[in-house]
């Protein structure tokens, strides 16, 4: 069965790259979500794999994002991977407190993007 | 943390299982080079798991006792009878660890230390005639080479992460070599205990890599303070800079610096061998058949309890449904109970399925059967051949695990009681060699069982005398000879005139009828003298749902399960214990009286012919209303030992019904009457 | 916080003349009795069967099972279903009563211990008494009166019945 990972950003060109990178994996399915609001709606269907979402989003940023999808009980430990552009140490620190698996700096490089998302979902 | 524990025991419980029939293999059928290699692999791999998940007896035990299998492996020492026995006492001692979660009693510490005396004596004998020399050597080389020490400490939300702390384990093995040692000072004691936070350590040596670089890749995710990684030879291990406390771990495990250094050199040897990393699966099984369905199939794993769920939510399917055909009954609406039509055949579908994914094939029991008649044979200086047919049959898994007392009972009676021993075989030109043969098969809604031996047989003489003897029948009593077999399962009836430290633990067969009953299943002999004994078991494919009879008695509503139906009469004539059926004369079962002890039998108009163990009884009823397909559900705590009633069902008006239980009925009233 | 501040959720009902508290942890819901199904030939305490969400849950009779017999018989209006849970064992009971009163939130400083007082059954099935407007509220100990023990007695006894 397919992996389905959920891309949120609200930026549609990072949401455009990061479905041409993950598309050329064959075990996975990809879905963007403009913000938060729209990306929890998929968690109320089939069972989510992954969730990639950015921090800093308009109506539901990630941090907010991220706290709901923990509280459903199906998804209390499902792997997450942060997007940010963020520099500032404490505001990463402050990713990791909100409990994601690992966060990935913006702008990133192709090859190293494809690897930790299938270390994530641990493809072989 | 048990979690943490039980992941190892299921991994290497199905390794031990796949141990053990390797080994039987070699017994029945000499040196194979691929058996031997895969003993190997599997005491390699437990070995090198064990202490990672804080079994530390099993990691010492495994440590010492897999130099033997390499030895084998390698052609320097050989499989022999002394080595076959003590490989057997290995999987019982592992697995008695593996229940106890590592906890050595008394006993089985003398047990373990037996092995690892043996174990020790073969080695040495090994290396007196000289080998150490290339040992040396090696050890030359590994101090120069470059070790990783890693102290691993996830934090404590890393579950909630979304990370699987021990992943990094799995890529450790593929990158090169590793020990680990689990580090249990973190875990609070039960009252702060919260199940999703992770209080687990690691102390990993590792080796392999090129580059601390590969090791930082492997733990991507986790914080720098979760893992710190050191590097070092061996000639500078003590100048790691918290030796001292890591060997104070250690010393959990018995293992000192030198040991540690020794270990340490194993790890290296094993990584320039470019030792045969496992197979990504080793293939369960051996039989051609099975190996053909493993690699046509693909399967997936799926836990048991997700399963159970799935059961439990048919269940409630088939009961809604039910009561939704009732209801469209009554509105009686064409197109509305076309529809409900639809909807119950898609749910009987549904639960068929669903059913269907609990069944797992008999064949889980063949390695522990084989297993008995080994050693019992052994021990008692007979030859057995054991046969099995059909053990891909598949059953519910809660039968089958359930099966695997009765069945082996069975089997150490055959043993014990009926197969001769050779000098006696060869006296009546039997060969000399008894056979055990276990077959499993379909018919019907219903699974068979057979164990058949070829050994001496009952003699129904001997057990009517000795049921007079012991009360069960009076003297003079005519009984058929099916008859008198059924007395070996009364309880108080044991057909060995001494206790043997084999079959007599003050269980009889009583237990075994008892036991298949609870699984509303049914077991009968048949037995020739001099030719053999056959066992056959009867078992429904699955225990959650079952076909009824609805009926109603002084205001009840019972189901009477179907299959020991024969026939529904009137009662006419006889008398209040007794009706004359099909030109036989057998006995009332007044359920009426059972129910309401003030009721009149007067008052009965039907009644239910059933036949349990080629026996026929009358059940009274007041009136019979229809079929009904129960999904049945426990009668609750306080009722579980009902002398008649095993469960409960939910019908389609939502009322409560009581589902008969015959095994125990008869035997209530059997009781009753004496 | 020491034991003596904690605050205990008591729920109370009436039985018969009676009035009893329980700690609400072990309640799982209140039903409308809307009819329990008799087992004939089981304990004299247990009345029946009733289904609750999907499972078969045994409704028994506090007044029979606490050998009560100065109480007066209760109309079981309601059945409070106990959720109880050891290491030996988990299961559902329902238990008849008249009516429930209320869920007070009651310091653990003012459960007072039973003395031997009236008091004519097992103290060992108490937790100890508060008083509310009026009346006084026994609180039981659902866990020892639904313990491993017990159910272990009633197997016993039934086995024995059978001989």
């Amino acid at each position: 069965m397919k992996k389905k990972v959920i891309v949120v950003d609200d930026f549609e060109n990072t949401r455009w790259i990061v479905q041409q990178i993950l598309q050329k994996e064959p075990e996975l399915d990809v879905l963007g979500a403009e913000n938060g609001v729209e990306a929890l709606k998929f968690f109320n269907g089939e069972p989510v794999d992954l969730l990639i979402t950015d921090l800093n989003m308009p109506q539901m940023d990630g941090i907010e994002l991220v706290a709901k999808v923990r509280a459903m009980d199906k998804y209390r430990f499902i792997p997450i991977i942060m997007l940010t552009t963020e520099r500032n140490p404490e505001k990463k620190q402050k990713a990791l407190d909100i409990k994601v698996t690992t966060w990935i700096q913006k702008p990133f490089e192709q090859g190293q993007f494809r690897k930790i998302v299938r270390k994530v979902l641990r493809l072989k | 943390m048990d979690d943490i524990k039980a992941r190892f025991s299921t991994e290497a419980n199905e390794l031990l299982e796949l141990f053990e029939r390797r080994l039987l293999e070699l017994e029945k059928q000499g040196q194979s080079s691929e058996a031997v290699a895969e003993i190997f692999r599997v005491i390699h791999t437990i070995k090198g798991t064990a202490s990672m998940f804080g079994f530390v007896n099993i990691g010492k035990l495994t440590h010492d006792v897999e130099d033997i299998y390499d030895l084998v492996r390698e052609g320097h020492m050989t499989f022999d009878k002394e080595l076959m026995d003590l490989s057997f006492k290995i999987v019982d001692i592992i697995r008695e660890l593996l229940k106890t979660g590592d906890e050595l009693s008394s006993d089985d510490e003398a047990k373990m230390s037996a092995i690892l005396d043996t174990v020790h004596q073969r080695l040495q004998n090994r290396e007196e005639s000289g080998h150490h020399e290339i040992e040396d050597q090696n050890s030359e080389v590994a101090e120069q080479k470059a070790y990783y020490y890693i102290r691993y400490q996830p934090d404590k939300d890393v579950l909630e992460r979304g990370i699987d702390p021990l992943v990094v384990f799995e890529e450790l093995e593929e990158e090169g070599e590793f020990l680990a040692y689990l580090d249990l000072n973190l875990v609070p004691s039960l009252t702060h205990f919260e199940p999703d936070e992770f209080f687990l350590a690691w102390d990993i040596f590792f080796t392999g890599a090129a580059n601390t670089e590969l090791v930082d890749d492997v733990f991507m995710f986790f914080l720098s303070h979760e893992y710190q990684v050191q590097t070092f030879t061996l000639a500078e291990i003590e100048s790691l800079p918290n030796f001292g406390d890591i060997l104070k771990k250690l010393s959990l495990y018995q293992i000192d610096n030198n040991i540690l250094v020794q270990n340490l050199i194993k790890l290296s040897k094993a990584c320039d061998a470019g030792e045969d990393k496992e197979e990504p699966e080793p293939v369960v099984g051996e039989s051609p058949e099975k190996s053909m369905v493993a690699d046509a199939t693909e399967t997936i794993r799926v836990e048991a309890s997700k399963l159970d769920e799935l059961i439990n939510l048919v269940s409630d399917l088939v009961t809604i449904n039910g009561q939704l055909e009732m209801k469209s009954e009554q509105i009686a609406d064409y197109q509305l109970e076309k529809q409900v039509m639809e909807l119950s055949k898609l749910a009987k579908r549904f639960r068929d399925n669903a059913l269907n994914l609990r069944l797992v094939p008999i064949e889980l029991l063949a390695v522990k059967m084989q297993r008995l008649v080994r050693d019992l044979s052994n021990e008692l200086g007979k030859k057995t051949d054991f046969i099995t047919e059909g053990t891909n049959t598949e059953l519910d898994k809660s039968i089958v695990s359930r099966l695997e007392g009765p069945v082996l009972h069975i089997i150490r009676n055959c043993i014990d009681h009926a197969i001769e021993t050779p000098e006696e075989r060869l006296r009546q030109n039997k060969p000399e060699q008894g056979v055990v043969r276990f077959i499993a098969f379909y018919s019907g809604g219903n699974v068979f069982i057979q164990i058949q031996d070829d050994g001496k047989g009952i003699d129904p003489e001997r057990v009517k005398n000795k049921a007079i003897e012991k009360g069960l029948i009076h003297h003079g009593e005519s009984l058929t000879n099916a008859e008198a077999y059924n007395l070996i399962f009364e309880p108080g009836f044991s057909t060995a005139e001494k206790v043997s430290n084999v079959s007599g633990r003050g269980v009889g067969l009583d237990s075994v009828r008892k036991e298949i009953a609870d699984m509303r299943g049914q077991v009968d002999v048949e037995s020739e003298v001099g030719l053999g004994t056959s066992f056959t078991i009867k078992l429904p494919l699955t225990l959650s749902i079952i076909d009824t009879l609805q009926t109603t008695i002084v205001g009840h509503t019972v189901l009477v399960p179907m299959e020991f139906i024969i026939k529904t009469e009137r009662l006419n004539g006889g008398n209040s214990r007794h009706m004359s059926f099909e030109g036989e004369i057998i006995p009332i079962i007044d359920l009426h009286k059972l129910l309401d002890e003030k009721n009149e039998l007067a008052k009965a108009p039907k009644v239910l012919i059933i036949k349990l163990y080629n026996r026929k009884y009358g059940i009274t009823v007041d009136r019979i209303v229809r079929n009904h397909q129960a999904v049945v559900k426990p009668l609750g705590v306080y009722n579980r030992h009902h002398p008649f009633f095993s469960g409960s069902s939910i019908m389609g008006d939502g009322s409560l019904a009581l589902i008969l239980d015959i095994n125990r009925l008869v035997k209530h009233q059997k009781e009753d009457i004496l | 916080m020491t034991q003596n501040d904690q605050i205990f959720s008591i729920l109370s009902f009436q039985l018969g003349d009676e009035v009893f508290g329980v700690n609400v942890t072990n309640v799982l819901e209140v039903l409308h009795n809307k009819g329990v199904t008799p087992i004939p030939r089981s304990e004299t305490f247990v009345r029946g069967i009733v289904q609750f969400r999907g499972e078969i849950v045994t409704v028994i009779d506090f007044s029979e099972k606490l050998n009560l017999h100065n109480n007066s018989p209760t109309s079981g209006k309601v059945i409070v279903v106990f959720y109880v849970q050891s290491n030996a064992h988990s299961f559902k009971v329902g238990v008849l009563a008249d009516d429930v009163k209320a869920v007070d939130q009651i310091p653990a400083a003012k459960i007072q211990p039973v003395e031997e007082m009236n008091h004519y059954f097992n103290p060992e099935f108490l937790k100890g008494v508060y008083q509310r407007n009026s009346e006084f509220v026994i609180v039981l100990d659902i866990d020892k009166i639904f313990s491993e023990k017990e159910i272990q007695l009633i197997k016993q006894s039934t086995t024995n019945e059978k001989k």
